[in-house]
């Protein structure tokens, strides 16, 4: 395995894109351009002796072109506001059905948003989060907990969709998901605890 | 030179980890998957077994003569793979590794 992590300096053959032909190269860490333009910082290359052109680029560098999507990829956050007890619900909730490397209300939230995706069952969903009014535990303690909530740009579409269908701002949806219990929404959870 | 024994040389160097990528100009987070870190050199080599021999061709490379590039196309699970590299240095050179309708 060593053999094969390159260092600054070792020498190895590669064909040149620049010179189009097999040259001589050395390995060394450089910054390497992706196409959106983002730098990528001390990624181990292979430049061509004769022009200096990135001609190889290392697999031992992989993790860091992998890191730099990831980074790319940002999520959207948004934070929402919520009752204690409401929380502890949550927790429970997920803690029923295993553990998940997301927080509890987002799984959750993701949970009632993967039924809310389907059309068939959009409207009949919308419909029991609107009426969930009388929920006691909907009323009761202080918003005390802020929360933190991540998604992707498909599921913040979704949610501005459904939010703007109900009329609720985003912590009262979310508030109003985690009261939201059934077998669909469950089977989804349960899914989520895999993540 | 051939399939099997290309394809054995793919593999073996996968699981050693004798293995680079061109530094190709552009969109290398598309067209190199593995060079990416989208895909691991164990995924890759399970792509890669599942090359069969009309999967298989050996073209000139399109700047020199020497060496040939092989091209693998497996199909895995629904999907076909588009997999080119060469030989050099006693080692693998991936250029592209990425589903074949990206």
């Amino acid at each position: 395995m060593k053999k094969n992590i390159r260092q600054p300096g070792d020498k190895t053959e590669v064909i040149c894109e620049e010179c189009q032909a097999v040259r001589k190269a050395t390995w060394n860490y450089d910054n390497y351009l992706l196409d959106d333009g983002t730098v990528v910082k001390e990624v181990m290359l292979a430049h061509c002796d004769v022009c200096g052109a990135q001609a190889g680029l290392a697999q031992q560098s992989s993790y860091l072109i992998r890191n730099a999507r990831e980074k790319n990829k940002r999520r959207d956050r948004t934070t929402i506001t919520l009752s204690r007890p409401l929380r502890d619900l949550a927790e429970t909730r997920v803690f029923k059905a295993g553990s998940s490397s997301m927080s509890a209300v987002e799984v959750i939230l993701l949970s009632v948003l993967a039924v809310l995706r389907e059309p068939d069952r959009r409207e009949k969903y919308l419909l029991k989060i609107k009426t969930l009014e009388d929920k006691k535990l909907l009323k009761s303690g202080t918003y005390s907990e802020r929360l933190p909530i991540r998604f992707n740009r498909t599921t913040a579409k979704l949610l501005e969709e459904v939010t703007a269908a109900t009329k609720l701002s985003r912590s009262e949806f979310v508030r109003r998901a985690i009261l939201l219990e059934d077998n669909l929404v469950n089977e989804h959870v349960r899914t989520f605890t895999l993540v | 030179m051939g399939f099997k024994s290309d394809k054995a040389k793919v593999l073996e160097d996968l699981e050693n980890l004798n293995f680079d990528h061109e530094a190709r100009s552009g969109r290398i987070e598309e067209e190199n998957l593995l060079a990416a870190g989208v895909i691991s050199p164990e995924e890759a080599a399970e792509i890669v077994a599942q090359s069969r021999g009309n999967d298989y061709e050996l073209r000139p490379h399109h700047q020199v003569k020497y060496p040939p590039v092989w091209i693998l196309t497996p199909l895995v699970k629904g999907t076909n793979w588009y997999v080119k590299g060469y030989f050099l240095a006693d080692q693998t050179w991936f250029i592209s590794f990425h589903p074949s309708n990206s």
